[in-house]
């Protein structure tokens, strides 16, 4: 036993000494490249031929886009695999690119692309409405709503799934981002759901539906993202997502209620002395008070034109330390933590938008864009053919990949392709003005983009949910509970597909 | 209603108050114990899971520049609650006194353009910046490290063009004094050189992380205790 532990220790210890071998020559050519790119950028002027030793600055210079693509493309999945963050990767080989293909002048561009960013008035609502989920997540406001809403449905078989899918839609209302919902739900209604032996299948995959919500029903941070990559406006965005996110939740109700209904064993009914009356019932309901009025603050603010998302956001946020202050929840120390807590989310989303907009800002540039249309559209489909290519290929990213870089990469090549079409509607049912395609495009993507925090093998919500769970409960029972769900998502999203008014039918009747 | 009354805040006090308030604030809570809230925690599992490197000491080096990342971060992170009263004032003044401002806007937006860029190194401190683990997460901790050290090339390329063309782009902004457009005209200027600051934040962030990587290659932690 010792000798054969041993040798594969040797064979272990070989393969290690190869793949370290590997890694130093391949670390240590790029980063001999790199030197002698720097003494040229430094020491040599780019406009004269002179060269110390070599330089690789604008060799693709004459590159086709066909390979150009495939070269961005192919080199982009494999530092993507390789498991550097996203946001280097995309800046990391925009870099790269430019200077392979235009040299060091080229650079220069980098930070044109930037600084626009970061002078965007729109794009300062996500900050705040990260900020607005911690300090409500502070002041302990999803436990309670939980604990209203399930007290109110505790006489229903299945009654605290649901609530749970209510208690995560009102808070999707509030919140623009998912990890919060997840994890507090996991740690609150999950335990709840275990010990009145509900199925554990319904009862991971009702938290985990419930809780991506929050990326589709406004005020999401992803729809402001969307508005400003796509040139749209936030709030028919908002308008246009709160019937199919409503939809969604309705229909995650609908399963849970009947698969319950069907076979009471999945989710009992509280027993009946547990169960409140109605007048205690309606006591609770005070509770709620301070959460609901903060919802209509935000959302009436927003739509009734009185107030830009961005103010929105200010206030209800400035509503969230009010509602904290209101919990005895409040201190300097949770101000704080809260302002880090958004600082680095915030950084995370930022940066990589800053990468990828290098990185497609010039592959639209070098004509990525047209060759792209006419590939796309050289292929034959018709315009609904391509919209599920596109789905399909969205879904798939979303298996991988973070939503702001899917958003970063897709968005912008496959608008004008959008725009480019007509579509007339399926089975015979009324199809899509032409004015509200983008919007309609933009809302079908957030449904779609929900999918992908709860898509294996790497969607947050599972990985979130894995934290929080009972060590009995395997991965594979969490991505199993997932699968539902999925399903019913991309039911819904056909049926935006099919029915367009389900999304457009409320910008239309508010903006006309 | 009169607009010559309203009140412009004077571009002294905006720079004057980002730079003093998150200091005082800092005071105010020092000392006082991290409450971390449930899922803040659960990504802190997750992370610490992934990259090996974020449970690693370092050496005197690297925990002198991660103290640097740590406070910039926390420093510009306490930004964010001037943000939250001044958007809530411009509202109020606008519906309830009826006069809008000419400068919460843009000293907002501003202020947190620039807590994006200079937040760059904090997020990377943290292990905040997502990855794409499909390959990563199944690798042994030694190749994880590996691959980290050979990638690092790519994000110091990113890192060090983005310092350079920052450094251009800032001077040039100096050179004409550039103010924006708008009626405000705060001064343009220190907004781009955050820019540079913000990479080289960054490029600090990274240095600690390249570090302790090479550091965990060479002697891999848990080797020193058999």
């Amino acid at each position: 036993m010792n000798t054969a532990a041993a040798s594969t220790g040797v064979n272990a210890s070989v393969a290690g000494k190869i793949w370290t071998w590997i890694m130093i020559v391949a670390t240590a050519s790029v980063v001999l490249i790199c030197l002698v790119e720097g003494v040229n950028i430094l020491f040599y002027d780019p406009y004269e031929d002179e060269r110390f030793l070599f330089s690789l600055g604008g060799v693709l210079e004459e590159t086709g886009i066909e390979a150009l693509t495939f070269l961005m493309f192919g080199s982009l999945a494999l530092l993507l695999m390789a498991g550097l963050p996203m946001a280097f990767v995309v800046g990391g080989l925009g870099v790269v690119f430019i200077y392979l293909v235009g040299g060091q002048t080229m650079v220069n561009i980098i930070p044109t692309r930037i600084f626009p960013l970061m002078a965007n008035p729109d794009l300062a609502a996500i900050p705040l409405f990260i900020f607005m989920a911690s300090m409500l997540e502070r002041a302990g406001l999803i436990e309670e709503m939980f604990d209203v809403v399930y007290r109110w449905l505790g006489g229903l078989n299945g009654g605290l799934a649901a609530a749970t899918i209510l208690a995560s839609t009102i808070l999707a209302a509030m919140v623009g981002v998912i990890g919060a919902a997840v994890v507090t739900m996991g740690i609150i209604a999950l335990p709840a759901m275990l010990k009145r032996n509900y199925d554990q299948k319904i009862a991971l995959g009702s938290i985990m539906a419930g809780g991506t919500l929050g990326i589709l029903i406004p005020p999401s941070i992803l729809a402001i993202l969307y508005a400003v990559v796509a040139q749209q406006s936030v709030g028919k965005l908002y308008l246009g997502s709160i019937i199919p996110g409503l939809m969604l939740s309705g229909m995650y109700v609908a399963y849970v209620l009947i698969r319950t209904w069907l076979n009471p064993r999945l989710g009992p009914a509280l027993p009946k002395e547990e169960r409140l009356g109605l007048l205690g019932k309606f006591k609770l309901l005070g509770r709620l008070i301070a959460p609901v009025i903060l919802v209509f603050l935000v959302l009436g603010l927003l739509f009734g034109g009185i107030a830009t998302p961005v103010e929105a956001a200010g206030i209800g946020s400035f509503g969230a330390i009010v509602v904290s202050i209101m919990h005895k929840r409040f201190s300097l120390q949770s101000l704080r933590e809260a302002s880090v807590t958004t600082a680095r989310t915030t950084a995370m989303v930022l940066w990589i938008i800053f990468g990828a907009s290098i990185f497609v800002g010039f592959f639209i540039l070098q004509g990525g864009q047209a060759f792209i249309t006419e590939s796309i559209l050289g292929t034959g489909l018709n315009a609904y053919g391509i919209l599920l290519m596109m789905m399909i290929m969205l879904m798939f990213l979303g298996m991988f990949l973070d939503w702001v870089g899917i958003l970063l990469l897709t968005v912008p090549i496959f608008i004008p392709i959008i725009q480019s079409l007509t579509f007339d509607g399926l089975f015979g049912l009324p199809g899509v003005d032409s004015n509200v395609v983008v919007l309609w495009f933009g809302v079908l993507y957030l449904v779609n983009m929900q999918m992908s925090f709860l898509s294996p093998p790497f969607g947050y919500a599972l990985f979130y949910l894995r934290g929080v769970c009972p060590p009995e409960i395997s991965m594979a029972t969490i991505f199993k509970s997932a699968l539902v769900f999925l399903l019913i998502q991309v039911i819904g999203l056909f049926l935006c597909v099919a029915i367009p008014g389900i999304i457009t039918w409320l910008p239309q009747i508010t903006y006309g | 209603m009169s607009q010559t009354t309203n009140f412009v805040l004077p571009h002294w006090i905006y720079w004057g108050w980002l730079a003093i308030m998150p200091l005082v604030f800092m005071w105010f809570t020092r000392g006082a114990s991290a409450s971390k809230t449930a899922d803040e925690e659960t990504a802190e599992k997750v992370l610490a899971a992934e990259d090996p490197v974020l449970q690693v000491p370092g050496n005197a080096f690297t925990r002198a520049l991660d103290w640097v990342t740590e406070n910039s971060g926390l420093f510009v992170s306490l930004w964010t609650v001037n943000a939250v009263c001044v958007y809530f004032y411009e509202v109020v003044a606008r519906y309830i006194f009826d006069s809008p401002t000419i400068w919460a806007h843009q000293a907002s937006y501003l202020m947190f353009g620039m807590q994006y860029l200079l937040a760059g190194g904090f997020a990377l401190l943290h292990g905040d910046h997502v990855r794409v683990d499909v390959v990563y997460i199944k690798l042994p901790m030694r190749a994880r490290v590996g691959v980290d050290i050979f990638t690092s090339t790519f994000f110091f390329i990113f890192a060090v063009a983005l310092a350079g063309s920052c450094l251009r782009f800032f001077t040039d902004s100096l050179d004409m004094r550039e103010v924006t457009d708008e009626t405000w005209q705060v001064q343009f200027y220190p907004v781009k050189g955050m820019m540079v600051l913000g990479a080289i934040f960054l490029i600090f962030a990274g240095l600690s992380k390249f570090i302790k990587d090479v550091r965990l290659f060479v002697r891999p932690a848990g080797s020193e205790a058999r």
